[in-house]
Protein backbone atom coordinates (compact mmCIF):
# COMPACT_ATOMS: atom_id res chain seq x y z
CA UNK A 1 0.00 0.00 0.00
CA UNK A 2 2.46 2.61 1.16
CA UNK A 3 6.08 3.02 0.36
CA UNK A 4 8.04 0.62 2.56
CA UNK A 5 11.32 2.50 2.21
CA UNK A 6 12.61 3.97 5.47
CA UNK A 7 12.10 7.71 5.89
CA UNK A 8 15.82 8.03 6.34
CA UNK A 9 16.43 6.32 3.00
CA UNK A 10 13.79 7.73 0.68
CA UNK A 11 13.15 6.23 -2.73
CA UNK A 12 15.17 7.40 -5.71
CA UNK A 13 16.20 10.78 -4.31
CA UNK A 14 18.28 9.86 -1.30
CA UNK A 15 19.90 13.24 -0.92
CA UNK A 16 17.03 15.54 -1.90
CA UNK A 17 16.82 18.38 0.54
CA UNK A 18 20.18 17.48 2.02
CA UNK A 19 22.60 20.37 1.93
CA UNK A 20 25.91 19.65 0.28
CA UNK A 21 27.98 22.56 1.55
CA UNK A 22 30.33 20.50 3.68
CA UNK A 23 30.35 17.16 5.47
CA UNK A 24 30.11 18.98 8.81
CA UNK A 25 26.73 20.51 7.96
CA UNK A 26 23.85 18.37 9.13
CA UNK A 27 20.69 18.09 7.04
CA UNK A 28 17.76 15.70 6.98
CA UNK A 29 18.39 12.13 5.91
CA UNK A 30 15.60 12.29 3.33
CA UNK A 31 12.90 14.49 1.75
CA UNK A 32 10.80 16.39 4.26
CA UNK A 33 7.72 18.60 4.07
CA UNK A 34 8.65 22.23 4.51
CA UNK A 35 7.42 24.56 7.24
CA UNK A 36 5.00 26.40 4.97
CA UNK A 37 3.26 23.19 3.87
CA UNK A 38 2.93 22.02 7.45
CA UNK A 39 1.67 25.40 8.67
CA UNK A 40 -1.01 25.58 5.97
CA UNK A 41 -2.08 21.97 6.58
CA UNK A 42 -2.32 22.77 10.29
CA UNK A 43 -4.50 25.81 9.58
CA UNK A 44 -6.83 23.78 7.33
CA UNK A 45 -7.16 21.01 9.91
CA UNK A 46 -7.62 23.56 12.67
CA UNK A 47 -10.43 25.18 10.71
CA UNK A 48 -12.18 21.83 10.12
CA UNK A 49 -11.88 20.63 13.72
CA UNK A 50 -12.65 24.12 15.06
CA UNK A 51 -15.88 24.50 13.09
CA UNK A 52 -16.96 20.93 13.92
CA UNK A 53 -16.20 21.52 17.62
CA UNK A 54 -18.19 24.75 17.58
CA UNK A 55 -21.20 22.94 16.11
CA UNK A 56 -20.88 20.11 18.63
CA UNK A 57 -20.80 22.62 21.49
CA UNK A 58 -23.88 24.37 20.11
CA UNK A 59 -25.72 21.06 19.92
CA UNK A 60 -24.63 19.45 23.17
CA UNK A 61 -23.92 22.36 25.53
CA UNK A 62 -21.56 21.49 28.40
CA UNK A 63 -21.04 17.92 27.19
CA UNK A 64 -19.83 19.47 23.94
CA UNK A 65 -16.42 20.30 25.48
CA UNK A 66 -15.67 16.65 26.10
CA UNK A 67 -17.08 15.64 22.72
CA UNK A 68 -14.89 18.27 21.02
CA UNK A 69 -11.77 16.70 22.50
CA UNK A 70 -12.92 13.27 21.32
CA UNK A 71 -13.67 14.72 17.90
CA UNK A 72 -10.16 16.16 17.53
CA UNK A 73 -8.58 12.95 18.78
CA UNK A 74 -10.65 10.82 16.40
CA UNK A 75 -9.94 13.08 13.41
CA UNK A 76 -6.16 13.06 13.80
CA UNK A 77 -5.74 9.48 15.01
CA UNK A 78 -7.97 7.95 12.32
CA UNK A 79 -6.62 9.95 9.39
CA UNK A 80 -2.93 9.99 10.38
CA UNK A 81 -3.03 6.37 11.54
CA UNK A 82 -4.60 5.17 8.29
CA UNK A 83 -2.29 3.83 5.57
CA UNK A 84 -2.26 7.17 3.72
CA UNK A 85 -1.21 9.10 6.85
CA UNK A 86 -3.00 12.22 5.66
CA UNK A 87 -5.45 14.56 7.31
CA UNK A 88 -7.52 16.73 4.96
CA UNK A 89 -4.99 19.55 5.35
CA UNK A 90 -2.05 17.28 4.59
CA UNK A 91 -3.88 15.83 1.58
CA UNK A 92 -4.46 19.31 0.19
CA UNK A 93 -0.80 20.20 0.70
CA UNK A 94 0.46 16.87 -0.73
CA UNK A 95 2.27 15.76 2.39
CA UNK A 96 1.83 12.78 4.70
CA UNK A 97 3.02 11.40 8.03
CA UNK A 98 5.14 8.26 7.96
CA UNK A 99 6.93 6.14 10.51
CA UNK A 100 10.47 7.50 10.76
CA UNK A 101 12.10 4.05 10.77
CA UNK A 102 10.06 2.19 8.17
CA UNK A 103 8.82 5.04 5.95
CA UNK A 104 5.41 3.35 6.01
CA UNK A 105 2.14 3.96 7.84
CA UNK A 106 2.41 4.72 11.55
CA UNK A 107 -0.72 2.88 12.67
CA UNK A 108 -3.33 4.08 15.13
CA UNK A 109 -1.18 3.54 18.24
CA UNK A 110 1.59 5.86 17.10
CA UNK A 111 -0.98 8.28 15.72
CA UNK A 112 -2.52 8.48 19.22
CA UNK A 113 0.92 9.06 20.77
CA UNK A 114 1.55 11.76 18.15
CA UNK A 115 -1.73 13.46 19.05
CA UNK A 116 -0.73 13.59 22.73
CA UNK A 117 2.67 14.86 21.59
CA UNK A 118 0.95 17.79 19.86
CA UNK A 119 -0.21 18.97 23.27
CA UNK A 120 3.37 18.82 24.53
CA UNK A 121 4.56 20.76 21.45
CA UNK A 122 2.00 23.45 22.13
CA UNK A 123 2.71 23.97 25.85
CA UNK A 124 5.74 26.30 25.60
CA UNK A 125 4.06 28.77 23.19
CA UNK A 126 4.24 26.28 20.31
CA UNK A 127 8.02 25.99 20.58
CA UNK A 128 7.68 22.27 19.82
CA UNK A 129 6.15 23.13 16.44
CA UNK A 130 8.86 25.67 15.56
CA UNK A 131 11.51 23.11 16.51
CA UNK A 132 11.43 21.66 12.98
CA UNK A 133 12.99 24.87 11.65
CA UNK A 134 16.40 23.92 12.98
CA UNK A 135 16.06 20.21 13.71
CA UNK A 136 18.39 18.07 11.64
CA UNK A 137 15.55 15.73 10.62
CA UNK A 138 12.98 18.56 10.37
CA UNK A 139 10.96 16.97 13.18
CA UNK A 140 8.64 18.70 15.62
CA UNK A 141 8.52 17.48 19.20
CA UNK A 142 5.45 15.35 18.46
CA UNK A 143 7.32 13.80 15.53
CA UNK A 144 10.16 12.92 17.88
CA UNK A 145 7.85 11.57 20.59
CA UNK A 146 6.05 9.30 18.11
CA UNK A 147 9.15 8.68 15.90
CA UNK A 148 7.45 9.99 12.78
CA UNK A 149 8.34 12.32 9.92
CA UNK A 150 6.23 14.43 7.59
CA UNK A 151 7.23 13.89 3.98
CA UNK A 152 6.09 15.01 0.52
CA UNK A 153 3.80 12.60 -1.33
CA UNK A 154 5.93 13.17 -4.43
CA UNK A 155 8.57 11.03 -2.74
CA UNK A 156 6.26 8.84 -0.66
CA UNK A 157 3.22 8.29 -2.90
CA UNK A 158 -0.25 7.58 -1.54
CA UNK A 159 -2.31 5.02 -3.42
CA UNK A 160 -5.65 5.55 -1.75
CA UNK A 161 -6.98 8.03 0.80
CA UNK A 162 -7.42 7.43 3.66
CA UNK A 163 -6.35 3.91 2.76
CA UNK B 1 31.42 0.10 24.97
CA UNK B 2 32.08 0.86 21.31
CA UNK B 3 28.47 1.83 20.84
CA UNK B 4 28.62 4.08 23.88
CA UNK B 5 31.75 5.82 22.59
CA UNK B 6 30.14 6.18 19.18
CA UNK B 7 26.98 7.59 20.81
CA UNK B 8 29.02 10.16 22.73
CA UNK B 9 30.89 11.13 19.57
CA UNK B 10 27.57 11.56 17.73
CA UNK B 11 26.19 13.68 20.57
CA UNK B 12 29.33 15.85 20.57
CA UNK B 13 29.13 16.23 16.79
CA UNK B 14 25.47 17.23 17.11
CA UNK B 15 26.52 20.17 19.31
CA UNK B 16 29.73 21.17 17.57
CA UNK B 17 28.57 20.84 13.97
CA UNK B 18 26.42 23.15 11.90
CA UNK B 19 22.76 22.98 10.96
CA UNK B 20 21.46 23.97 7.54
CA UNK B 21 18.37 26.16 7.85
CA UNK B 22 16.06 26.51 4.85
CA UNK B 23 15.57 30.22 4.25
CA UNK B 24 12.12 29.66 2.71
CA UNK B 25 10.98 27.92 5.91
CA UNK B 26 12.39 30.64 8.15
CA UNK B 27 10.85 33.34 5.96
CA UNK B 28 7.40 31.77 6.28
CA UNK B 29 7.81 31.30 10.04
CA UNK B 30 8.89 34.93 10.44
CA UNK B 31 6.01 36.22 8.33
CA UNK B 32 3.56 33.98 10.20
CA UNK B 33 4.75 35.37 13.55
CA UNK B 34 4.53 38.99 12.31
CA UNK B 35 1.11 38.38 10.71
CA UNK B 36 -0.20 36.72 13.89
CA UNK B 37 1.04 39.65 16.00
CA UNK B 38 -0.68 42.14 13.69
CA UNK B 39 -3.89 40.28 12.87
CA UNK B 40 -4.83 38.42 16.06
CA UNK B 41 -5.32 41.46 18.31
CA UNK B 42 -7.74 43.14 15.88
CA UNK B 43 -9.83 40.02 15.38
CA UNK B 44 -13.28 40.20 16.95
CA UNK B 45 -13.66 38.17 20.16
CA UNK B 46 -9.88 37.72 20.36
CA UNK B 47 -9.22 36.34 23.85
CA UNK B 48 -5.45 36.96 23.81
CA UNK B 49 -2.64 34.46 23.55
CA UNK B 50 -2.24 32.67 26.85
CA UNK B 51 0.90 30.65 27.46
CA UNK B 52 -0.33 27.19 28.50
CA UNK B 53 2.82 26.57 30.54
CA UNK B 54 2.51 29.83 32.50
CA UNK B 55 -1.26 29.45 32.86
CA UNK B 56 -0.95 25.96 34.33
CA UNK B 57 2.29 26.22 36.33
CA UNK B 58 3.09 29.92 36.71
CA UNK B 59 6.43 29.31 35.00
CA UNK B 60 6.92 31.33 31.80
CA UNK B 61 8.22 29.67 28.64
CA UNK B 62 11.06 31.08 26.48
CA UNK B 63 8.57 32.61 24.04
CA UNK B 64 6.29 34.29 26.59
CA UNK B 65 5.51 37.84 25.52
CA UNK B 66 6.82 37.34 22.00
CA UNK B 67 3.53 38.24 20.28
CA UNK B 68 3.30 41.52 22.22
CA UNK B 69 7.02 42.10 21.64
CA UNK B 70 6.58 41.71 17.87
CA UNK B 71 3.61 44.11 17.95
CA UNK B 72 5.75 46.64 19.84
CA UNK B 73 8.58 46.23 17.31
CA UNK B 74 6.20 46.76 14.41
CA UNK B 75 5.13 50.11 15.85
CA UNK B 76 8.82 50.88 16.52
CA UNK B 77 8.50 50.80 20.30
CA UNK B 78 11.81 49.00 20.57
CA UNK B 79 12.35 49.57 24.29
CA UNK B 80 9.05 47.91 25.18
CA UNK B 81 9.75 45.10 22.70
CA UNK B 82 13.15 44.38 24.28
CA UNK B 83 11.68 44.56 27.78
CA UNK B 84 8.93 42.05 26.96
CA UNK B 85 10.97 39.50 25.02
CA UNK B 86 14.13 40.35 23.03
CA UNK B 87 13.26 37.38 20.81
CA UNK B 88 10.37 39.37 19.30
CA UNK B 89 12.67 42.18 18.29
CA UNK B 90 15.18 39.68 16.87
CA UNK B 91 12.42 37.80 15.02
CA UNK B 92 11.23 40.92 13.19
CA UNK B 93 14.78 41.93 12.28
CA UNK B 94 15.53 38.37 11.12
CA UNK B 95 12.27 38.20 9.11
CA UNK B 96 13.19 41.48 7.37
CA UNK B 97 16.70 40.23 6.57
CA UNK B 98 15.36 36.89 5.31
CA UNK B 99 12.90 38.65 3.01
CA UNK B 100 15.73 40.27 1.07
CA UNK B 101 18.30 37.49 1.16
CA UNK B 102 18.60 35.34 -1.94
CA UNK B 103 20.46 32.42 -0.40
CA UNK B 104 18.34 29.24 -0.31
CA UNK B 105 19.77 28.15 3.03
CA UNK B 106 22.01 29.37 5.77
CA UNK B 107 24.15 27.40 8.15
CA UNK B 108 24.43 28.16 11.83
CA UNK B 109 26.31 26.42 14.66
CA UNK B 110 24.13 23.59 16.00
CA UNK B 111 24.46 24.88 19.56
CA UNK B 112 23.38 28.45 18.71
CA UNK B 113 19.63 28.00 18.77
CA UNK B 114 19.36 25.89 21.95
CA UNK B 115 21.61 28.48 23.64
CA UNK B 116 19.40 31.32 22.34
CA UNK B 117 16.29 29.58 23.70
CA UNK B 118 18.02 29.00 27.04
CA UNK B 119 18.94 32.72 27.22
CA UNK B 120 15.36 33.76 26.40
CA UNK B 121 14.07 31.39 29.05
CA UNK B 122 16.39 32.86 31.71
CA UNK B 123 15.27 36.35 30.62
CA UNK B 124 11.59 35.43 31.01
CA UNK B 125 12.18 33.68 34.35
CA UNK B 126 13.82 36.88 35.64
CA UNK B 127 11.06 39.06 34.16
CA UNK B 128 8.40 37.03 35.96
CA UNK B 129 10.46 36.84 39.17
CA UNK B 130 10.80 33.08 38.99
CA UNK B 131 14.56 32.96 39.51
Amino acid sequence: MSDPTPASEPPSQASQGTPRHSPNVQGPSGPRANFGQRLLAYLVDGLIVGVASYLVQLLFGDAGDFLSVILGLAYFVYLEGSPAGQTVGKKLLNIRVVDFQSGGPLGFGKAAIRYVGRIVSGIPCALGYFWMLWDKERQTWHDKIATTAVVPTADYPVEKWPG
Amino acid sequence: MGTSTCGRADALRAWTGSVALEVADLRIAGLALCAAALVLPVMPLYPGVTCPLRASTGIPCPLCGITTSIRATMRLDLAEAAALNPGGLAAVVAAAVLLVTRRPRITVPAAALPILIACLWVFELVRFDRL
